[in-house]
């Protein structure tokens, strides 16, 4: 049972690290091409900030 | 093949041009910026019977002077060989406002088709045009479309197809009542022109015609360039300069400004039947909104019920929330517990992982509310007043009223509210306002209220919390006064901004809004604030000797102990604080996580993690006017990382990064300070 424990404990612990060098990873790769935010958006290029300048939207879609 | 003919689309902000040229050209196009200019220049193409049609969107602007880069490209593009035909788009809803580009763009004098777009809007208004007599009045072909529902698009690009060899414009009907106006020209130009000036100017245009011609034989469009040499344009005096003392003996281009208005009048109360008559509840509101005295009031108020609103029904749901992450935290420590995992393991995910993230994931309800609110006060046409209402302000301060924008932008998120400093055509504008707008407090910042004001102030917790976005907002206002004093440099440009006629917000553009609001907030909880849950977790669970469970042997004791002395005078010397406010500038939320981690409490959020902290800090000495001047300092203080970054390459480089942290840490050190010290004497 403590065998379990000890592997249950190492398989847990490395997920949480793998997933975390991904999110670094993946930060990292943002902050290189430019996007900044953790906003979805930053994935279409805008570079205005038109995630929340009212001035790209209107009825909730782009124009 | 095909023959190729060159589009190009243009019209003012925000009257569906994107939209337009989007339903033709699809996924199909591609995007760059003009040479040299930070402007966006888009391309596509698509096939159109005969004929391959290669379309550029042009810059949203609303007029064809040399003031903006937007104008400046635009002109440049539709007079050079790169556009055969050009689509002025307008917003058929506010057509008085878009005509004056019209009339610019014809007087270019290459051919034009307007688009007028939104006519669903019209309908539903139940406004009417009358679709004859304006392409009468205008000489040109005016197609009506709706780009959102795809209609008209087959007849519009059949009237640019038709359009593109016309250089005499179509028999004009309407011309300018004869019997009121007895013209002195040598020619009529009533016949050949929709735009006729008064007789003083049209002389004038004459004659600067005739010397352009005769200076440079090989100029086009001499009208247009005689026109803005009267204007005295910067650019066309500069390529074209004459000497015509007693014609140029000053600017006409106010009197040219009005005159068009003038005939746009006359259009518009030719072809405009039941005009809007929402448009006359708009002027009633903004009668009290726009006000000159009562404006700003009327903003801080809107802002308080929007915090009332985010406290009171925020906290209600953020209870549930507590309770849940507290089962989850206590069930799955009984579960590892029972399965033998090791005690760091378990600490790492309990009081580490689920203390910190889930701390942050109480909050959701509050950001919810938040954000709909602000999205009902956006799409309902308000937050254009604010900025309105500010740039009165902004403008006695040396700061381009267009620097509000920017700065409102930063209550949501800082970094895209950096990003949209680049509207401000000035590069001294834009550094000043990236200096300031992280004192707009970001929603970020919001659990950090939540949390202190709740334990501290308790009744007065919404009170305390709006202190300071007040603060933020008056901090900035002094510190852009401040930067224009050590840099006199006024700004070029006044504020032009659309105000939209007030409406009833759109459910689903609200829905849009929250929604991607929400999600964000959820992927950074994932994200960023589970790294920095995890590496806070290591810095107090690790010191010298290893695993411990005794805090104050950790590394992060260390370091906060180290740093403290530079806090004391603060009424922050509390090593523990002090790590907090370290592992905020990864992300502002991150204090609030980390207490959890640092208090070794499974969730401080929920109200027996509050009460538990709130002794414990008791004990610590850590008091109420402490916990305002830790919300002080987290509001004022270093920005995320991610606005670090956003400013580096917005400004060009780390140099102003590294300005805008340590001008905000000092900021943020010196405000801090005198409300401990002076609070101290009083309390």
């Amino acid at each position: 049972m403590e065998i379990f424990g000890v592997m249950l404990g190492v398989i847990l612990t490395a997920l949480v690290l793998l997933y975390a060098c991904w999110v670094i990873r993946r930060r990292v790769r943002q902050i290189k091409n430019g996007h900044f935010c953790d906003c979805s958006r930053c994935s279409k290029s805008c570079g205005k900030g038109s995630c929340v300048y009212s001035g790209q939207q209107r009825n909730g879609e782009w124009i | 093949m095909g023959k190729e003919l060159r589009v190009g689309f243009i019209g003012n902000p925000n009257c569906g041009k994107t939209t337009l040229f989007n339903a033709y050209t699809g996924a199909n196009l591609k995007v760059a910026n003009w040479p040299g200019v930070t402007v966006e220049k888009v391309e596509g193409s698509f096939r159109y019977k005969d004929y391959q049609m290669k379309l550029i969107d042009l810059p949203g602007t609303y007029s064809l002077t040399s003031y903006t880069m937007e104008e400046k490209v635009a002109r440049q593009c539709i007079f050079s060989d790169d556009v055969d035909v050009v689509v002025d788009v307008v917003d058929a809803s506010a057509l008085e406002r878009n005509l004056y580009l019209t009339l610019q763009l014809i007087e270019l004098g290459k051919p034009v088709v307007m688009a007028l777009n939104m006519m669903d809007i019209v309908e539903k208004r139940g406004m009417e045009i009358d679709l004859h007599r304006l392409p009468e009045m205008l000489g040109i072909p005016v197609i009506p479309v709706s780009a959102r529902k795809k209609k008209g698009l087959d007849i519009l690009m059949h009237a640019v197809v038709h359009h593109k060899d016309f250089s005499e414009k179509a028999p004009l009907i309407h011309h300018h009542d004869k019997a009121e106006k007895e013209s002195t020209h040598l020619h009529d130009h009533h016949k050949d022109f929709a735009m006729v000036y008064s007789d003083e100017i049209e002389d004038k245009i004459d004659l600067i015609k005739n010397a352009l011609k005769k200076k440079y034989p090989d100029i086009t469009k001499s009208r247009w360039h005689a026109i803005k040499i009267l204007e005295e344009d910067q650019e066309i005096c500069a390529r074209y300069p004459l000497d015509l003392p007693q014609v140029l003996d000053k600017s006409y281009e106010s009197r040219i400004i009005n005159e068009k208005y003038d005939f746009i009048e006359e259009i518009i109360g030719e072809v405009l039947v039941n005009k809007d008559e929402r448009a006359q509840s708009t002027d009633k509101i903004d009668r009290i909104l726009t006000h000159r005295i009562w404006g700003f009031p009327a903003f801080l108020g809107i802002m308080a019920i929007v915090f009332f609103l985010t406290f009171t029904i925020g906290d209600w749901l953020k209870d549930y929330l507590s309770m849940g992450i507290d089962w989850l935290s206590s069930s799955v420590g009984s579960l590892l517990e029972s399965a033998h995992v090791s005690v760091p393991v378990i600490s790492l995910l309990t009081d580490g992982i689920i203390a910190g993230v889930g701390g942050i994931l109480t909050f959701l309800p509050n950001i919810f509310i938040l954000f709909l609110a602000l999205g009902i006060l956006e799409d309902s046409g308000y937050m254009s007043r604010a900025a309105y209402v500010m740039d009165g302000i902004m403008g006695k301060l040396g700061l381009s009223g267009r620097a509000f924008i920017p700065m409102l932008l930063g209550f949501g998120c800082t970094v895209p509210a950096i990003m949209a400093s680049r509207t401000l055509e000035n590069r001294q504008d834009r550094l000043r306002t990236m200096m300031v707008t992280p004192f707009m407090s970001c929603s970020a910042r919001l659990p950090i209220y939540v949390l202190f004001s709740q334990m501290f102030f308790e009744d007065h917790a919404m009170i305390a919390a709006y202190s300071m976005y007040v603060l933020g907002l008056l901090v900035a206002i002094v510190a852009a006064f401040l930067v224009h004093v050590f840099n006199r440099k006024n700004s070029d440009y006044s504020l032009l901004i659309e105000l939209p006629e007030y409406k009833a917000p759109s459910a689903h553009t609200i829905w849009i809004y929250v929604y991607e609001k929400v999600k964000d907030y959820l992927t950074k909880a994932g994200t960023t604030i589970f790294v920095a849950s995890i590496i806070m977790w290591f810095i107090l669970n690790f010191g010298v000797h290893g695993y411990t469970t005794e805090i104050s042997d950790s590394f992060g004791s260390m370091i906060g102990r180290f740093i403290v002395p530079v806090f004391e005078p603060l009424g922050l010397g509390y090593w523990q604080i002090v790590v907090a406010l370290i592992a905020g500038i990864s992300a502002k939320e991150v204090v609030v996580s980390s207490c959890s981690v640092l208090f070794g409490m499974g969730n401080v959020t929920s109200p027996t993690g509050m009460t538990t902290l709130m002794g414990v800090l008791g004990g610590m000495g850590f008091g109420a006017l402490n916990a305002y001047c830790l919300m002080v300092f987290c509001l004022l203080y270093i920005p995320c990382v991610a606005t670090l970054a956003t400013i580096k390459r917005e400004a060009g480089g780390w140099k102003w990064a590294g300005y805008a942290a340590l001008f905000q840490l000092v900021v943020a050190w010196v405000i801090t300070f005198l409300i401990y010290q002076v609070g101290s004497l009083v309390i």
